[in-house]
């Protein structure tokens, strides 16, 4: 077993390592730092619109290069939260707490560094631990039938479905929409169309690109468009001045801290970056030898929080690589890229594309010290991103949508197909109904749906079957565990009295959207 | 929010369950495949369940119908930023300037259609400097025509209105 990992690591070295991959996970590592630093265009938005120039890569090249913007948008979010007070990524926002006032005492430099260096270590020892379980969690699922693959898939789109969005149930009639758009086609087991309507275009199903592409950027374009909002001016005094190592030997501890926790919470589907912040920025604080700093520009809080914000990329692909099911929505963005590429995602992607997920590791370790070197470049420049135009941005923004949609498959038809998900996912954005959860359910629909019919199969049509295997019957529990949970604590909630002591440090202006 | 657009997308949201229903309900149930469900069984249940839950956002709006005074309640989408107002009527427009856009690339071609669209998006969105709205566009326009067509080796549009008028 040790032999076959070292071989499958070697290959997965050596295709990273081959100069267009490298390149490619450059690439994607500055598109991920623009992406990032951009206020209003999230991780998960800056991934997608790289979506469509990925179709005519090699798949590994492809995931290398979308973890890599992955990457840097985690990095990238701390500029602005940072320099304008606004967080470029949701899970950023504790970094605009401690970072704007590192800012206004003049220490920009020492926050932005804490949050590459904090990042960066993050990173590497999450990819390290999602090296370490993948394999195991990837052989425990390779033992799983079609009952248990449909049970994680119903896991994946619950678990993230209520945790996206103020309503439960909207998301999860978002996610079940979703999964309805993925029987639009030909019929996955028989191959018979459905709801083609006649049209040529459609004989094979709608292509995901185009409808995630409307749904995640389009969307946001849109409703972006519902208010002219300058980003905020930047105030204080600029230093690029780094971290020395004695401010960073001081984070060690918190550091060491958000990282596990980082990875654990990103584990989890549907957690996501947000909490794995919030949780290690308390504990942080309460391990900190200077707890009162905190709140008035601790550096060690912001080491704490990035340093969860990036850790929770290795937890994220835990689930997502050695089961098929997504860790969060911009992971589900790497499963449709495998779906693009003729790769289904599930428990036996490592053992059939062991270069692939050897290759992803490979790519994310190297994306992570490209990103560290132009996130130092970066630092002295990064002042002029408050002088970018907001308007400007959506522009280009629509124009990228529009061109690389096209060149899918050189078709109006697909960019129009964008464009009526982007009005559509506008609408579910205003009333509260998650985009996010609607592209869950069209990358995991048309698996859900075989699974499903397969498992019954097996059963001669008995749907016992889903409840009288163990596996199947647990990871359902979960599942319905994770729709109802949202609801109970909802309720409980508004009965306690309001603002944990986090909250109160959270200033009421700030405003975060549980944006993917 | 305001709430009756709240119930009335919720009302739509039957209603295209229902339609979903009774079209999943003309595909064939059972095929030459031995199989329980067949390709019509999912589409149905996923309709079902779109209804129940159209039907529980329905319920649970009328229940609170009362107790909410006025139209407008707290929204469960996205929040605007307070102090800037809102304009629909923009964003119908950017709406209605991309599809034009898009309308228009085959027959006017990326050189043209784009520098037209990123200028007339960009004043909608309230630019005003005419140096940034020809600016912006322009050099977006080239830009992105280089890193596409040449690096990327991304097809075009072929500009076939522009081309017959040209021909002329």
């Amino acid at each position: 077993m040790i032999e076959q990992f070292l071989v499958n690591l070697g290959t997965g070295l050596k295709i990273a390592f081959q100069p267009d991959s490298l390149l490619f996970v450059l690439i994607g590592g500055a598109w991920g730092i623009l992406g990032g630093a951009l206020p209003g265009i999230s991780a998960t938005v800056t991934m997608t619109l790289l979506l469509p120039f990925t179709y005519g890569m090699r798949p590994e090249q492809a995931l290398m290069m979308l973890a890599a913007s992955y990457t840097g948008s985690a990095f990238g979010g701390a500029i602005p939260a940072v320099l304008i007070r606004t967080p470029g990524i949701p899970s950023a926002l504790l970094t605009v707490v401690e970072g704007h006032q590192l800012h206004l005492q003049g220490r920009s430099g020492k926050a932005i560094g804490m949050a590459l260096i904090g990042g960066s270590v993050g990173q590497w020892i999450s990819i390290i631990a999602m090296m370490v379980f993948v394999i195991p969690l990837s052989e425990i699922g390779v033992k799983f039938s079609h009952p248990e693959i449909f049970a994680l898939m119903v896991l994946g789109l619950t678990a993230c479905a209520s945790l996206t969005g103020k309503s439960v149930i909207k998301g999860l009639m978002a996610a079940t929409f979703g999964v309805a758009l993925g029987t639009i086609g030909s019929d996955p087991i028989s191959g018979i169309p459905r709801f083609n309507f006649e049209l040529r275009e459609m004989a094979f199903g709608l292509e995901i690109i185009p409808v995630v592409i409307g749904m995640l950027a389009l969307s946001e374009v849109l409703r972006a468009s519902r208010q002219v909002v300058p980003w905020r001016a930047t105030t204080g005094k600029f230093s690029a001045a780094l971290p020395t190592w004695s401010e960073i030997r001081g984070c060690t501890r918190a550091i060491l801290i958000a990282s596990g926790l980082g990875f654990v919470v990103g584990a989890l589907p549907g957690a996501g970056g947000s909490p794995a912040a919030f949780v290690s920025y308390q504990e942080a604080k309460r391990w900190s030898k200077h707890p009162e700093k905190f709140g008035k520009g601790s550096i060690e809080g912001v080491a704490a929080v990035e340093t969860a914000n990036n850790a929770v990329i290795g937890g994220e692909l835990v689930p997502t690589l050695g089961l098929g099911v997504p860790g969060s929505v911009t992971t589900a963005v790497l499963l449709a890229a495998l779906i693009i590429h003729g790769i289904e995602p599930g428990p036996m992607l490592l053992r059939r594309n062991p270069e692939l997920v050897f290759s992803l590791f490979a790519g994310l370790m190297t994306a992570v010290f490209f990103v560290l070197v132009m996130g130092l470049l970066t630092i002295r420049p990064s002042i002029y991103i408050t002088t970018l135009s907001r308007p400007a941005v959506l522009a280009v923004t629509t124009v990228l949508v529009t061109v690389g949609t096209y060149s899918l498959n050189w078709q109006v038809f697909d960019i129009l197909v964008a464009w009526v998900f982007g009005v559509v996912g506008y609408f579910m954005y205003t009333y509260g109904f998650s985009p996010a959860s609607a592209v869950l359910g069209v990358v995991l629909g048309s698996l859900l749906e075989s699974n499903l019919r397969r498992g019954l199969g097996l059963s001669y049509g008995d749907p016992l079957v889903f409840l009288s295997r163990p596996a199947t019957a647990i990871i359902l529990l979960v599942a319905v565990f994770s729709a109802v949970y949202p609801l109970v604590a909802d309720r409980l909630a508004k009965r306690r009295t309001p603002a944990t002591a986090v909250e109160r440090e959270v200033p009421e202006e700030l405003s975060v959207r549980a944006r993917h | 929010m305001d709430k009756r657009a709240d119930l009335a997308i919720a009302v739509f949201l039957l209603g295209l369950s229902a339609f979903y229903f009774y079209t999943a309900r003309q595909v064939p149930f059972r095929t030459q495949l031995v199989e329980p469900l067949g390709p019509g069984g999912v589409p149905q249940l996923l309709a079902v369940l779109l209804g129940l839950g159209a039907t529980a956002l329905i319920v649970k709006r009328m229940a609170r119908w009362r107790s909410e005074p006025g139209w407008l309640v707290e929204p469960e989408g996205e929040s605007d930023d307070p102090g800037h107002p809102v304009s629909l009527v923009r964003v119908a427009l950017v709406s209605a300037l991309i599809l034009v856009y898009v309308l228009s690339l085959p027959q006017l071609g990326f050189g043209v259609s784009t520098p037209i669209f990123m200028a007339a998006a960009l004043f909608a969105w309230g630019v005003r400097d005419w140096r940034q709205l020809v600016g912006v566009s322009l050099s977006t326009t080239v830009l992105v025509y280089l890193l596409f067509a040449f690096v990327l080796k991304v097809r075009f549009p072929e500009a076939v209105l522009l081309e017959a008028l040209l021909r002329r």
